[in-house]
């Protein structure tokens, strides 16, 4: 059977189950009696072994078969919780992790899971001995089936078979025996299920499909199937399935088998456990799954309408534009009705792009643990307004920044337990993460209550590297020396952030905001924490920008890297070793002409030149252009990839006359100069 | 490229341009369409033969220059110019050529694998040599051309003659 179409709903399925793994473990850890708790991290690793087994990841599956062994015990109480468990169990979701990720992307597993296999066969026999004499083994929760596979009928399925046989169908009692010990019996049971449904339908079974789904079953169950196809065809399409060694086919009637007048779900058949209709096997694992809110859509399709939408935003202000002469009142009512819905048709498209916090924010949980355990420290993690959206393009670069402030608040902003007894601060340290919106911007905060940052070490560690002078760290007030924690080579060292409280790559995190548009704020206060802020825009798809003409053509200069616009006298500019600069508020800005920087020519200097102050990271620089044509909205678009990665570009967008202008990635243009010299 | 040459009566519809003076194709399928030449937004930091971005009805899509791609010189722009729109993996890409003549039908038994190598062209960036009475064309392979990193340099000089050689081998 091919299964690839179905690849993707397994990988999200998956993933989805790993991410309450792990969130239920780490409750677990927390509350190692809550039974809740258990069972739902059981079905959790019996549906994944289910979806692994009939996607043909047999090692995937195996693998799920043994932590599931280990719930299963734990959950019926044969075995205790302890840390050794709960750490194994923890490693045991990391490589499922791991090997699901390899199988999605290459269809097998690579990694050797055969320590933790044993890890885990270990932990189970070790702790078991004791369940096993005490007869709580799983022996004693299998149902006994009667020898002779029967079929128990009731009204209702012989009013069934009835009506099957008047429409030309074979009605069979199918029993499919399997190999004695197979392992993964409920999985090949589902396989059986599978090809019986390409086959015609199944009606009922013996035992219940809840109870094979569970694998509270012998090696043997039986079926009622309504098919087209002959006996011989049944029994040959089951016996292509691994490790079925018997299938014997009846066929029924409505005057055959056991009967009973019940309708219900309960029965009371002697030799039969429960009748389920087959519709009930969706309730115990992940196929079937109603979902009646949400649809998964392909994220392709929401960028081509997105596209679509910011065409749309420009061919309006074209109409707009032109509108602005209409003399006639139904015409310009009837253009202001398409602006408005206009308007309104961006904002659902946008909103179709959100996507909750959530799906960032939900690894933090687990990663603390990690962190604070390998630093020795008791952190308690809060989170705030995960359900806040945020366009998925930016959902996707923000998980490192995030990371990486985290990992600053663990290991340098909290200090160890003793020193926080000695400053009289609770030992257990706290570390928030808070997202928010703050008008077109979503905030996302990580504070912690540690001890702060250092004004004067920092001053003293800025002077130390060279990015100050000893006068200059005089006159900074602690803002400013604050802000010096983002300057590239501030923090190479280690030890000295250790003093001062934060520091290590935040000139990356500084950078991959500035990338997304976005910002960084940093507010410390010694000996009671800090707390840095992220501003994102809401969307990635339109953003503000200056436009500018330079050598013959429109270039956009996103907002967020403009400082401020001037016009600069030819007197002004003054050359240091060979370089254009002027001075702006004592401030020494080197001078580039952006028509040269971009290869498109050289702009002529006449005086007055228009200058846009840029600014990126630790970079600023004064821009000449040929000419200033004001703020826009524009449409971002990606270049085509054939191009690769152009440096310096960002995107390009489409004006409202048509003609093509490049938005300028600032960062870039500066980096590039910065390394040219 | 092998598979070109079947029996039977299959054919191919070319769309048929010039570089200079010689008689290129590429599939009708791959184009999308022809347009004049229009405004285009030269990009910073490319290699010489992509000539920049230009606007087809609100999409932006780069413009190559083939002859520049052929290691020759720059195109200049006439009123026979076109620019031949292509999809070529995923991509759409206007090949600025001087002039695009015809659409053309060849049955496949007209066209003749390529010979190893032509004026500098290597066989992997042909299709085919097609041959209409006593015009010889050049069926170009544009994925590859424009998918390589590969330089190629087209000898403009000698070209017609190794065509009329390599079609004289069949």
């Amino acid at each position: 059977m091919d299964f690839s179409e179905y690849k993707d709903v397994f990988a999200a399925e998956a993933r989805e189950y790993i991410q309450s793994l792990n969130e239920n473990l780490l409750q677990f850890e927390q509350t190692p009696n809550d039974a809740e708790l258990i069972a739902e991290m059981f079905r959790a690793a019996h549906s994944l072994k289910g979806m692994a087994g009939t996607m043909g990841y047999t090692q995937l599956a195996d693998f799920t078969h043994h932590m599931e062994n280990l719930l299963d015990a734990l959950r019926n109480g044969e075995i205790a919780a302890s840390a050794e468990l709960v750490n194994t169990l923890f490693d045991s979701v990391d490589m499922l992790e791991l090997i699901i990720e390899e199988v999605i992307s290459s269809d097998t597993v690579h990694t050797d899971t055969a320590a933790l296999k044993e890890q885990l066969a270990r932990i189970l026999d070790k702790t078991s001995v004791h369940a096993e004499k005490s007869g709580l083994g799983m022996a004693a929760r299998e149902i006994e089936v009667g020898d002779t596979p029967t079929l128990p009928l009731n009204e209702y399925d012989r009013e069934l078979i009835k009506e099957a046989i008047g429409k030309g169908y074979s009605s069979f009692g199918v029993t499919v025996v399997m190999r004695e010990n197979v392992l993964m019996k409920s999985v090949r049971a589902y396989t059986v299920f599978q090809a019986l449904e390409k086959l015609g339908t199944v009606v009922k079974s013996v035992p219940s499909a809840e109870d094979i789904d569970d694998e509270r079953f012998d090696d043997y169950f039986t079926v009622l199937l309504f098919t087209h196809q002959s006996a011989p065809e049944v029994k040959n399409a089951i016996l292509q399935i691994p490790e079925i060694v018997e299938v014997t086919i009846t066929e029924v009637t409505p005057e055959d088998g056991a009967v009973t007048s019940d309708l219900g779900q309960k029965d009371q058949a002697v030799g039969g456990p429960a009748i389920a209709i087959r519709r009930d096997r969706t309730k115990g694992n992940g196929y079937g799954r109603i979902v009646e809110k949400f649809v998964r859509v392909e994220t392709e399709r929401l960028d081509e309408l997105n596209n679509l939408v910011g065409e749309l935003v420009i061919s309006r202000t074209q109409v707009m534009e032109m509108a602005k002469n209409i003399e006639n009142g139904h015409a310009r009512a009837a253009v202001a009705q398409m602006d408005r819905v206009t308007t309104e048709l961006q904002y659902a498209a946008m909103k179709l792009r959100m996507v909750p916090v959530k799906q960032v924010f939900d690894r933090f949980p687990r990663m603390v643990r990690d962190l604070a355990k390998a630093a020795e420290k008791e952190v308690h993690l809060q989170v705030v307004g995960e359900e806040t959206e945020l366009d998925r393009s930016l959902m996707n670069q923000i998980g490192d920044p995030l990371v990486h402030l985290i990992r600053n608040a663990i290991d340098h902003g909290l200090e160890t337990e003793q020193e926080r007894v000695r400053q009289g601060k609770p030992v257990g340290g706290k570390i928030r993460l808070e997202a928010r919106h703050e008008g077109s911007h979503v905030v996302i905060e990580v504070a912690d209550d540690g001890r702060g940052i250092d004004v004067e070490a920092v001053k003293a560690k800025a002077v130390q590297v060279g990015l100050i002078t000893r006068d200059q760290a005089g006159k900074m007030t602690p803002q400013e020396a604050q802000g010096l924690v983002f300057e590239p080579g501030f923090s190479t060292n280690d030890q000295v952030t250790d003093v001062s409280g934060r520091g290590v790559g935040m000139d990356a995190v500084k950078a991959a905001l500035e990338s997304m548009n976005g910002s960084v704020d940093l507010r410390s206060e010694l000996g009671r924490g800090t707390t840095v802020a992220l501003r994102l825009p809401l969307t990635l798809a339109i953003i503000r920008a200056l436009l500018v003409e330079s050598g013959g053509q429109m270039c956009a200069i996103p907002i967020q890297s403009v400082r401020e616009n001037l016009r600069v006298s030819r007197d002004a500019i003054k050359t240091i070793h060979g370089e254009q600069v002027i001075t702006l508020r004592n401030e020494v800005l080197p001078l580039l002409d952006l028509a040269q920087l971009l290869g498109f020519g050289v702009s002529s200097h006449r005086d007055g030149l228009p200058v846009i102050v840029v600014e990126a990271g630790a970079m600023k620089a004064g821009l000449i252009v040929h000419e200033l044509l004001g703020q826009q909205e524009v449409v971002i678009k990606s270049l085509s990839s054939i191009l690769g990665d152009v440096k310096g570009v960002a995107g390009a967008t489409v004006l409202g006359d048509g003609t093509v202008a490049l938005i300028l990635d600032i960062s870039a243009v500066l980096n590039e100069l910065a390394t040219q010299r | 490229m092998g598979d070109i040459k079947r029996k039977g009566a299959e054919e191919r519809q070319l769309v048929i341009f010039r570089l200079y003076g010689e008689e290129f194709g590429v599939e009708i399928t791959k184009v999308r369409e022809i347009v004049k030449p229009r405004e285009i937004t030269k990009l910073p930091n490319v290699v010489d033969f992509v000539e920049g971005v230009t606007n087809l009805r609100g999409e932006v899509i780069p413009i190559i220059d083939l002859k520049k791609r052929f290691g020759i010189e720059a195109t200049e722009m006439t009123d026979d110019s076109r620019i031949i729109i292509v999809d070529i993996s995923d991509n759409r890409v206007g090949l600025v050529v001087d002039d695009v003549t015809e659409v053309l039908r060849i049955p496949d038994a007209d066209i003749d694998p390529p010979p190893r190598t032509i004026a500098g062209l290597k066989a992997e960036y042909i299709q085919g040599i097609g041959k209409v009475g006593e015009r010889l064309l050049i069926l170009l392979d544009v994925d590859k051309i424009l998918t390589t990193a590969e330089k190629i340099e087209l000898q403009a000089e000698s070209l017609q003659e190794e065509l009329v050689a390599a079609a004289g081998e069949d």
